[in-house]
């Protein structure tokens, strides 16, 4: 498990560059604007690409067929993948709050329910995005991935016209921990479903 | 310790356009088999039975004597495929920590070794490496994990004679140690003639003859005569034969008594290509 994780991590090297410049920028026009959401937003999606662009790499190489004649279960090479998108959410939405904390002067209490927001979004996508490009390949679950990118813009769009920020809602706690318990449950179905299909997958 | 490094017993898998059928093969622990055999003939189908990247219809398949599902079995394994699968902005020191992690019995400084050996540079992307160094590559993971078993599936293709032979005295050495082993499937038979001490032969989904390869090329014969003096052998003696424009070409076994004609050594290449021919003299 862990080599594939390694594995993964050296091969993105290439996008860390890209990445931090992004953040940057998007940090910059966010700061400027004095809204922290467009960063948040590009660190959530970041993090629901790490994934499906490591599963394109893999496929460009044809690692999987490698892979497959190593000691490493089939289910750890789904399991990997979670697990990067995993820290890599954490990792994101880390900086988000501390970036908002920082420069925005936001109140942790509404900051953190708001990055827990973004984090249940982004492993919503993930948990629909993994399963369909482990089945289908990364060119065809590319197109459901331009789709899926609309459920989270088009969230904080409902929410703004809606006249509710994120974090601060007509939700109580208990709804809070309800979402979260079902987005959790719904990441660990699909892991669950990705992982039968790798081991039903030929090379 | 069984005396196989591989059994395949039984063997069938089918696909709409091509069948593999009842295959038994029992690859002996300490020698070099060579598996040959037309494109599509079922090489490498029955290689990646052996590695479980694909299922089976039927049969049963043991490595060392274990079943050959269970993924233990692949930490003493080495493979090397038609093509080196890493990722292309990895370089050497990127496999290492990679490999590091894989297999239980890496051993790194085996694996520099090798590097320095194959002259691989550390910090180099795979997608700048030829393809004789990607082999080269593969092959130095493949032998730095303490495998018993090195399976090669067209590992030597598109290379240059200077680095096949190397990769083959590779091969050789590895084999010195009585309880390792190698299969590996080759268009190059004069590879093979080299090496080997087994050859197996499958023609379209079946396994034509599976031999030690001195007897193989001892017992038979290319025996250039006419027509008449063709239709004057024995049947059973013909493997095939080939009409030319003044004469036939005639592949025999354990047929000595040879009259009216010219008796050559019959080369493994010879072997396989007249296996697939006519052997019914009308």
């Amino acid at each position: 498990m862990l080599g594939l994780i390694i594995k993964d991590l050296l091969n993105m090297k290439g996008q860390y560059i890209i990445m931090v410049v992004s953040i940057v920028i998007y940090g910059a026009l966010a700061y400027s604007g004095q809204d922290s959401q467009m960063l948040g937003l590009i660190l959530m999606l970041f993090a629901i690409m790490a994934p499906v662009s490591s599963m394109a790499l893999d496929e460009k190489a044809k690692w999987d067929a490698y892979a497959a004649t190593m000691p490493i279960k089939r289910t750890c090479l789904a399991t990997s993948k979670y697990l990067l998108a995993l820290g890599g959410l954490v990792l994101n939405m880390s900086i988000y709050f501390i970036i908002s904390l920082l420069l925005f002067g936001m109140s942790v209490e509404p900051l953190f329910l708001e990055t827990m927001g973004y984090m249940a979004l982004a492993m919503v996508v993930q948990s629909l995005m993994v399963p369909i490009t482990v089945k289908f390949g990364v060119e065809k679950g590319r197109i459901l991935m331009m789709l899926s990118f609309a459920i989270p813009f088009g969230a904080v769009l409902v929410f703004e016209k809606l006249g509710l920020n994120m974090a601060i809602g007509v939700l109580t706690t208990g709804h809070y921990m309800a979402l979260a318990l079902i987005t959790i449950n719904l990441w660990l179905l699909s892991l669950k479903v990705s992982q039968m299909l790798y081991l039903k997958k030929v090379f | 310790m069984g005396d196989y490094a591989i059994e395949l017993k039984g063997i069938s898998k089918g696909y709409e356009t091509f069948q593999l059928k009842d295959i038994n093969l029992m690859i002996p622990r300490g020698c070099i088999t060579g598996l040959i055999g037309a494109n599509g003939a079922g090489k490498s189908t029955t290689i990646k039975l052996i590695l479980d990247m694909i299922k089976k219809d039927s049969g049963e398949i043991e490595i060392f004597g274990q079943c050959h599902n269970d993924n233990t079995l692949k930490e003493r394994i080495g493979v090397v495929l038609d093509e080196v699968h890493f990722p292309e902005v990895l370089n050497l020191r990127d496999v290492n920590r990679i490999m590091k992690h894989v297999y239980k019995r890496w051993d790194e400084k085996m694996f520099f070794d090798y590097a320095e050996q194959f002259k691989l540079h550390h910090k180099k992307a795979f997608k700048e490496y030829s393809r004789g160094m990607k082999m080269k590559l593969g092959l130095a993971v493949a032998l730095s994990h303490g495998a018993e078993l090195l399976i090669l599936d067209e590992a030597t293709s598109g290379l240059d004679p200077i680095i096949r032979e190397e990769l083959l005295d590779v091969f050789m050495t590895f084999v010195q140690d009585e309880r390792h082993s190698i299969l590996m499937s080759s268009h190059i038979i004069s590879d093979l003639e080299k090496v080997c001490d087994y050859i197996a032969f499958m023609h379209e989904g079946d396994l034509i003859f599976f031999e030690q390869k001195d007897d193989l090329i001892e017992s038979h014969r290319l025996y250039k005569c006419s027509e008449e003096a063709l239709k004057a052998l024995p049947p059973e003696a013909i493997i095939g034969y080939r009409k030319h424009l003044y004469g036939v070409e005639v592949l025999v076994r354990d047929h000595e008594n040879i009259q009216n004609g010219v008796v050559d050594r019959a080369s493994i290449e010879d072997i396989m290509l007249f296996h697939t021919k006519e052997k019914t003299v009308c």
